[in-house]
């Protein structure tokens, strides 16, 4: 009875398992992928000293008519462009200025970034909640998928560990296949479970029901919520938080861009606090400014910045 | 306790957790999954034959027993979304899909008990 429903459930499940699989292996390499979309923002020609940082996002919200002001991100190095988040009419933009030259090198509504849209159709199949509901609809049989094949790949017959732990790749076509998928489901099983379970909180239904059941089994309750989840920045502390020990060992693993969160009204000139890796920066772009100035005068002549979009 | 299995959890599935390593298993996790997709179709394609769907035959009277009907019970529970769909289905079986014959015979699903 178990097969039958392996099978009903693996016909429903197969090609959301395949979509979301591809998906996923994109956005697992989201930090690596999004530095090399945003290498030619990074190690730009300057001109001078940076311009303050108000001047850059004044110059920011320009571009975006009517826009206002929501953070702004401390560039990786002194060369690189700075990003200022704008928000207009709930549409949230990413401005890359120049630092000296003040000029919009690009301008990205922050979800239509490649990443932001492989995160669209991994969570929600670009459906929103009905297509967040299917996802974790799959994601519910796929469960089942693992807990069935499992049961049904026990061995109950002991013939050696050929065709339960080693597929048996030639003894013929039917052998082959089903080798392939028992002995691989059961490799694989371990890892999918972990990844199924750990993708459950970003659901609707169980991340939801799970805030609400949260409280009454944790004291520090609440403080996670299923559509906090969806955005970067909770994610982006909770990583934080558990890698700050492994940070100090691999000073080369990072999470998430810093957010620096600076005035929310675009009113007000917006200033870095002074101590958060301001000094930093300081330094950094004062010990490059030397030798780029002379570099500089020749070489902006010969190429003018590149403008996309 | 719970907070921190949850970020280590979310940490992990988006291969944040220990760098490379992290990522490389995610995609070999996935990859996976994708031959364990394929390799079932294949199975099934070659066995199924034409015309019909290709499900394994039901047990006549199999009776579900109460162990695995317990496990059944929390599954639904602790996967609300899966509970809710079992409950469909088998209304949507009972009532519509054992009943119509081409289309039980497709799905091969077993002769309907009298209402």
């Amino acid at each position: 009875m178990l097969w039958r429903w392996h099978f009903y459930a693996g016909l429903f499940c197969i090609p959301f398992i395949i979509l979301l699989s591809i998906t996923g292996s994109l956005y697992l390499f989201k930090p690596q992928i999004e530095a090399a979309l945003d290498r030619p923002y990074t190690n730009l020609v300057m001109t001078g000293p940076s311009a303050p940082v108000s001047q850059q996002v004044q110059v920011a919200l320009k571009h975006v008519e009517d826009s206002s002001f929501k953070s702004y991100r401390l560039p990786d190095g002194p060369k690189d462009a700075a990003q200022v988040l704008v928000t207009k009419g709930g549409e949230d933009t990413i401005v890359y200025v120049h630092p000296t030259s003040l000029e919009i090198l690009k301008a990205i509504p922050r979800e239509a970034r490649l990443m932001a849209v492989v995160r669209t159709i991994h969570g929600e199949l670009l459906m929103g909640d009905n297509g967040s509901l299917i996802v974790e609809l799959a994601a519910s049989w796929a469960i089942v998928m693992v807990v069935t094949g499992l049961y049904l790949w026990w061995p109950r017959t002991a013939e050696g560990l050929q065709g339960v732990l080693i597929p048996r790749l030639k003894s013929g076509p039917k052998v082959f296949w089903r080798d392939l998928h028992a002995v691989s489901g059961m490799w694989v099983s371990f890892f999918a479970l972990f990844l199924l379970l750990t993708g459950l909180p970003w659901t609707n239904v169980w991340g939801k029901g799970f805030d609400m059941v949260l409280p009454r089994i944790g004291p520090k309750a609440g403080r996670l919520s299923a559509k906090r989840l969806n955005r970067p920045s909770l994610t982006t502390g909770m990583m934080r938080l558990i890698m700050s020990p492994m940070l100090t060992i691999l000073p080369r693993v990072r999470g998430q861009p810093d957010w620096l969160h600076l005035s929310p009204s675009p009113r007000q000139t917006p200033e870095i606090p002074i101590g958060w890796r301001a000094p930093q920066l300081e330094t950094a772009s004062a010990a490059s400014r030397l030798p780029l100035a002379r570099q500089m005068a020749a070489k902006s002549a010969a190429r003018p910045l590149a403008t996309s979009m | 306790v719970i907070d921190q299995a949850l970020g280590v959890g979310i940490a992990a599935h988006e291969g944040q957790l220990f760098g490379l390593l992290n990522q490389l298993l995610g995609v070999l996790t996935a990859l996976g999954l994708v031959l364990l997709s394929v390799s079932a179709f294949v199975m099934w394609r070659k066995r199924a034959p034409d015309g019909v769907l290709g499900a394994p035959p039901p047990i006549p009277d199999q009776r579900i027993g109460v162990g695995l009907g317990l496990l059944i019970f929390v599954f639904a529970l602790f996967l609300p979304v899966l509970g809710a769909c079992l409950i469909l289905v088998a209304i949507a079986e009972r009532l519509i899909l054992s009943r119509v014959p081409s289309l039980r015979q497709f799905l091969g699903l077993a002769q309907p008990a009298p209402l």
